[in-house]
Order: structure tokens, then sequence, then C-alpha cells
């Protein structure tokens, strides 16, 4: 019984042609528009892809007055997001999702502005953008990571957002790679971002090793010393290491010729064993472990066997009950974890040392406070 | 007084890693290390038999071991029991059943589900000579808590008043809670020790030693540590409690920052009887007073209760006269004089220096105990070093 003078039906009308509860709801439900997130087509750049996705939600929504619903579909999950925008249907849901909804949108325009621009930003870039929609750096990431994994893409890298650089290098010489990039020499620098092609090169022969060094602090003291700067290249992650430097480590480990000793220097204390087993070896990506790492100290052996008698063993600290339960759980780990063996029993010999004098020191201590000192007698013992 | 000990046997390269624990009855000494294995050399050796040739190894855990306690007891009926409590750095307990005749090992599976759910640090089997009295295991855990059970070896008899004592029973050990002994607070339980008189002393992390009588459960003194303070106030952790054979006399051993004292406690009224020292002249150490120039690892009595070995980081064992508290011998230990030369481990694999190796834990032998010359007259000592080895010395004269 369509009418000219009302363009709506009342809801009398709508019950009077659906006399069941099923045709009722089928009849009030809009016509929507379904829009998925899937596997990128090799065909189709990202680009053009997240281009057709946004047209199509904007035509849905502008042109035809079709509530959007928006699909993303993971490989590796069972489960399936779907979200309705605008919202409709009976109010199940706690919340409804266009907050979700609308940051996975502007995120996605955010990703093609930048792969039009050529150009890569950090996470926290992208949420500066938008604080107020966004609300804390987590939201983003989390989203970036959903679209990431549902156009199947194996890292955020590919959508050309990276993490903010956190690890910092210093070399004695200068570093080149990809076209016309450096690392300068003698200079405090971040560690530079890199694509999977990314070679780097320099006189290698000025480079007696690589040292990796937990502590900031320790990093920049030895940066500024010139025993240690004119021969070492210096990498610090600053604490537990991010996937970036990482990486780095494990491209300077493919350039670097095998004369170039690999060391890594920690806290002596269960998350010092921990970090350096993470630059050493990890069971998700190999290019993001560096094998030829040597765990070298800081040790426990080192602060009791130092030479000042009066102070001797008054930097160690008592192993806490956490520190405790976490060295138990990261044996249990590493015991289990396909590490060559020398290193394995290595780091686990030093995790069962400190469990069992029940001491933990800072590297800071060790020496007299003078690392680079400490350093330049640990290098005399190879 | 002095008393000369001199090196009947030695193993180098014993186990594959750190040794952190040694225990000694009759038939074995009994090793476990941070290598995961533990090993029982067997105590009587004839001429010229090597250590290495007679000894029983068992891979108990790969996180490694760090602590061992054996047992051995001829019970009525002349049952022979041999047992070995170790602990893995993972903090479970695990418990072996070793028959001396064949070297067999039997796992033994005496905790509840409950029990097995604890982080455990330390154990002791006490073994009772009297009749009246059970045998007892006893154990720490991370927490603070020290937990009691009787360790019963037979059968219960069913009609116990008219007991034959040649009858032979069977066999069934097994484990009867006693309790617990809650710390006050949460921290480390380190050490425990058990007493004939019916004592468990407990020592902490943070340099305390709980007294309590095992009848109540009840702790009867609190000793804190005497050592110097570091900064913060936290160098005084306790490494080792042990009663005396009579259970008169307690000695801790506690850090007092790198140095390592023992200090000797009377267990009737709970008084510190002293503090056992060397003499210090040089002009670096004036104000020092302590019983190693490094952590004291492990302390053991002497049958007779007259003597107490000490060993420490600084590679030295040191046996001491109770009543006098006065040095009578150190041993200096160094990773050359192992007999094997080619299971010298003068250097490990970080080309760290172990010359003069730490002495993680020292055991006093009884007489007739290892055999060989002078083993049945003289007492004797048994040490393992950072150097991954295990020595054994018996005491010079007599023979």
């Amino acid at each position: 019984m369509k009418t000219e003078h009302s363009l709506t039906e009342s809801l009398r009308e709508y019950m009077n042609h659906n006399p069941t509860r099923k045709d009722l709801t089928d009849a009030l439900t809009p016509r929507t528009r379904d829009i998925k997130l899937t596997k990128l087509q090799p065909s189709q750049s990202l680009e053009s892809e997240i281009e057709t996705l946004l047209s199509l939600a904007r035509n849905g929504i502008e042109q035809h007055n079709e509530p959007v619903v928006l699909i993303i579909e993971w490989e590796k999950r069972t489960h399936k997001l779907k979200m309705n925008y605008p919202y409709h249907g009976f109010e199940t849901l706690k919340d409804p999702p266009a907050m979700k909804i609308a940051v996975l949108l502007s995120l996605l325009s955010r990703i093609s502005a930048i792969a039009k621009s050529r150009d890569i930003c950090t996470i926290r870039d992208v949420f500066y953008l938008n604080v107020e929609l966004y609300k804390s750096q987590q939201i983003v990431s989390e989203s970036l990571r959903d679209i990431a994994e549902s156009f199947q893409l194996s890292d955020l890298n590919a959508l050309g957002i990276v993490a903010a650089q956190k690890g910092l290098c210093c070399t004695p010489v200068e570093l080149s790679f990809d076209i016309d990039k450096l690392i300068l020499k003698n200079q405090k620098s971040l560690v530079p971002l890199m694509t999977p092609t990314t070679e780097l090169s320099g006189n290698w022969s000025l480079v007696k090793r690589v040292v990796v060094l937990e502590k900031d602090a320790i990093f920049s003291k030895l940066a500024e010393n010139p025993l240690i700067n004119q021969q070492c290249i210096l990498v610090t992650g600053k604490g537990f290491p991010d996937w970036l430097t990482r990486h780095f480590l494990y491209k300077m480990m493919l350039s670097c010729p095998p004369t170039v000793l690999f060391e890594i220097y920690t806290d002596s204390d269960p998350y010092g064993i921990e970090i350096a087993l993470k630059y050493i070896y990890n069971d998700v990506n190999t290019v993001y472990q560096c094998p030829r790492l040597v765990y070298r100290g800081v040790m426990i052996q080192d602060l009791l066997q130092s030479g000042d008698t009066v102070h001797r063993g008054l930097q160690l600290l008592d192993l806490s009950a956490r520190d405790l339960s976490y060295a138990m759980n990261l044996l249990k780990r590493l015991v289990n974890t396909t590490l060559k063996a020398s290193k394995k029993r290595l780091l686990m010999r030093e995790v069962q040392r400190q469990m069992f004098y029940q001491k933990k020191a800072e590297m800071n201590t060790v020496h007299g406070a003078d690392f680079a000192k400490y350093l330049v007698t640990k290098s005399g013992t190879t | 007084m002095s008393k000369l000990y001199i090196s009947t046997t030695n193993c180098g390269k014993a186990h594959e890693s750190d040794i952190f624990g040694i225990a000694l009855s009759s038939p074995y000494t009994a090793t476990v290390s941070g290598d995961g294995s533990l090993k029982l050399w067997q105590n009587r050796l004839m001429d010229g038999d090597k250590p290495k040739e007679h000894v029983l190894s068992k891979f108990v855990h790969k996180t490694g071991l760090h602590h061992v306690d054996t047992f051995h007891s001829v019970e009525q009926g002349g049952l022979e029991v041999f047992l070995v409590a170790c602990v893995s750095f993972s903090g479970q307990l695990f418990l072996y059943s070793v028959d001396p005749k064949t070297g067999t090992f039997e796992e033994l599976d005496l905790l509840s589900k409950n029990e097995k759910q604890r982080s455990y640090w330390c154990v002791k089997l006490f073994k009772s000579a009297d009749r009246a009295v059970s045998h007892k295991m006893v154990a720490t855990d991370v927490k603070g808590s020290t937990l009691v059970w009787t360790l019963k070896l037979l059968k219960p008899d069913e009609q116990d008043e008219i007991q034959d004592p040649e009858a032979i029973r069977e066999r069934d050990i097994h484990l009867e809670a006693l309790g617990e002994i809650p710390a006050t607070e949460a921290k480390f339980a380190t050490s425990v020790d058990i007493s004939v008189k019916g004592i468990v002393a407990t020592g902490f992390q943070d340099g305390s030693v709980v007294v309590s009588q095992l009848e109540t459960l009840r702790a009867i003194y609190n000793f804190e540590g005497f050592g110097i303070k570091g900064t913060e106030e936290s160098s005084g952790t306790v490494r080792d409690v042990k009663f005396s054979p009579l259970g008169g006399l307690l000695a801790v051993a506690n850090d007092s920052g790198s140095y390592g004292c023992v200090t000797l406690y009377e267990t009737q009224y709970g008084e510190r009887v002293g503090n056992l020292t060397v003499p210090t002249h040089s002009s670096q150490n004036s104000m020092a007073s302590f019983t190693h120039d490094g952590w004291v690892f492990g302390v053991s009595f002497n049958s007779t209760g007259e003597f107490l070995a000490t060993c420490g980081y600084d590679g030295k064992v040191r046996v001491w006269d109770v009543k006098q508290r006065e040095r009578l011998s150190t041993l200096n230990i160094s990773a050359g004089d192992i007999e094997e030369e080619e299971d010298i481990v003068s250097q490990d694999e970080n080309g760290d220096s172990l010359k003069t190796p730490p002495v993680m834990g020292v055991t006093f032998i009884n007489k007739g105990v290892r055999g060989g010359i002078g083993g049945d007259t003289n007492e004797g000592l048994a040490c393992v070093c950072l150097d991954r080895s295990v020595r054994w010395f018996r005491e010079a004269g007599g023979v």
C-alpha cells in the first residue's frame, strides 16, 4: 500500500505488511553495504586497495544512504570482526563500534596518504595527528596491527608505519647503506630505518668489535671514550631492545667480516640475561636475531674478583622474590630454546649463579664504576 | 694444635657445569650440578681405582640442580635404604631411592599435588638413630616456609606391641607431612637443618636465622646476622646452617659484604657462643673479622662435634676446633692439583681464571666410610669446587 503522501511507512503499516516478527525485523533492517578487508591481491597496490575501500564506504554513506558493514577477517584468528556504521539493529552490543570504525577508517586514509607520498612515519606521528579520536597510542598500534593482519602483511613496515626508533649506535667509521644514506662516524645516532635489501658498508678493517650495551648511560660514556670509540661500534637498545635495533644487528652481522667480534654486556641480573637472549635468539623471525653475539658480562664473578678488597661485593644487591621467580621462568624457557649449546650453557650458568648466590648487580658498578676499563680488560682476555 | 689433611683422590671435570652441592653418606658421595645431573661417587675405592670409573650418574632436570642430601640407613631386619633428595633450579624437589647393590635409581613420587606446586630451594634428610624417633625430611621454599615430613621406610606394622626385631618388614617409603613453619614475611629461605633434639633451623637471605621447635612448629629463637652491613642492609645472606651431631650447637654461615662469617650459637638458651675468625694482621683488612675471605657456602661438623669444616669463595677449606674456636687447618685448593692433567679446568669458557676455584660445598667423612689407607682410623673431608671437581681428603697420621 505505497502512497505518494508518505515516503516512509508507519509502524502500523509495517506491522500489517509483515505479520511475523521475523518479517518485521527483515523489513526494518536497512540494506547494507559490506566492505571486507582481506588479503591484498598481488596485482593491487596498498594505496589503490585502500582507495577502493574508502570510496566504497563514502559512496555508501553519502549517496546511497546505506549503512556500511566493515568486516575484518584474519587468517590466524577464527572469528571475524563485523562493525555497522551508522549503527543499526538491536542494541545487543555494549558499545556500538562507531569509535572503532572511525579509528580504522581514519587510519586507512592515513595509510593511503603515507603511501601516496612514499614516506614513512612512526606510530607516534600518526597518533598525534588526531589525539582526540585515537585517545591513546596503544589503540593506534593495535588498530594498525589489525589492519596489517587483515591485509596479511608481515608487519607494520609494509603499511609505511614504523615504531619510533629507540636504539642508538655510534661507529668509528662511516657506514653507508641504501642509496646515499649514511651513519656518521663518532656521533651518537638513532638506529636507522632499513629496508629488507639494506646492506651496510664501511671500512670494516678499522672496526674490531661490535659492542651491544644494555644501558644508555654506559653507551654514552663509552661513546666519548677515545679508547673505545676508535675501534668499536657501540649499540644500545636502551633496556629491552626494540625490533629495529635487533634487525640492525642482524644486518650488521651479515655485512661485517668474520674478524669483527660481536659482544653483549648487560646488568648482572635475570633481566640482563633475558635482554642478551632477546638479541641473540628469537623464535619468531630470524631477521631479528644476531647469533654471532657473545654474552660477555657483566658476570657476577667479575664483581667479586675485582681488586678493590674494601668495597668488593658491597655493590651487589639481593635478588628479590620477583627476580627469583623471573629467573626460574627464564631458565625454563632458556632450556627449551634451540640456541647453540655452548651459548645456552653460558647463559644458563649465569642465571644459575645469580640464583645460587642470590645476588645481582648493575653493570655501572663494575671495576670501581669504570666500565671502559672493564671493557678493555675483558677484551684482553680473548 | 693443628691438623693436616692430605688428598686421597680427586676428580676433575666431574660435571659439565658448576657443581653446587655435595652430600655424603656411607656408600656414596653425592654431587649435583648446573648441568642437571646427580652423580653418586662410590666411597670405597680400591687402590688405583679412579672415581670416574665408579660413579652412578642420573640426569634429573635440565634447568640444573643445586641442593642435595643423602640418607643411608640399615633398618631392622637388615633392609638397606639409600635415598637422595635434590632440588632443581626450577624449584622442583626430586627423591630417588638407589639400590647400592645394583646401582639402579628409582624415582619416588612422594609429594602430594599441593606440595608439588611449591618452589623449593633447600632440602635435608634427617636420619634418626633412635628407634622411637622417626626419620625426617625438611625443605624450604622460596617464599620462606619450612616444610617438615616424617620419612617412613617400612610398611606400618599392625601389631606394634609384639615387635620381632628380626622380622623382615616390607619396604614402603613414604612421607607424612608434619606441617609447615611459615615465614613471618615472605623472604627467601636459603638453608635449613634439623637436629637430633627436634629443632629446625632455617636461614634466610636477609641474614636472620629462625630456630623452631618441631613439636609445635613454632619459632623459639631468632638470630640476626653480625656481619658488617653493606650500604644496603642486605649483605648478610645466610648460606648454610648446621646443627652439631648432638644438637647442642648451631653453626651459621652468613655473608659479611664479600667476606664470609661463621657464628656458633648454643641451642638450648639461644645464646651466641662466638665467631670463627682468622686473625687479620694485614694493613688492608684491619677492621674485618671473618672466617673466609669470601662467602662461606658450606659448614660441616665431624661425627663427634669437635671439629667444624668451612669452605668459601676464597678457594679454601678450613677446619676449626669448636671448643676453642681456633683454626686447626687450612686447605688451599688449586685447580692444578687435579690428578688427571686433562681434567684440569684452570679457566672457564669466558677466560675467567679458576686457578683458585671457589669451594661450593664441604662435608666431613666419618671413619670407615672411604676405606683405603687410613680410611678406617682417620676422618676425612670431601669438597666440590667451581672448577667442576670433587676432592677427597683424609687426616694425616695414625696409619
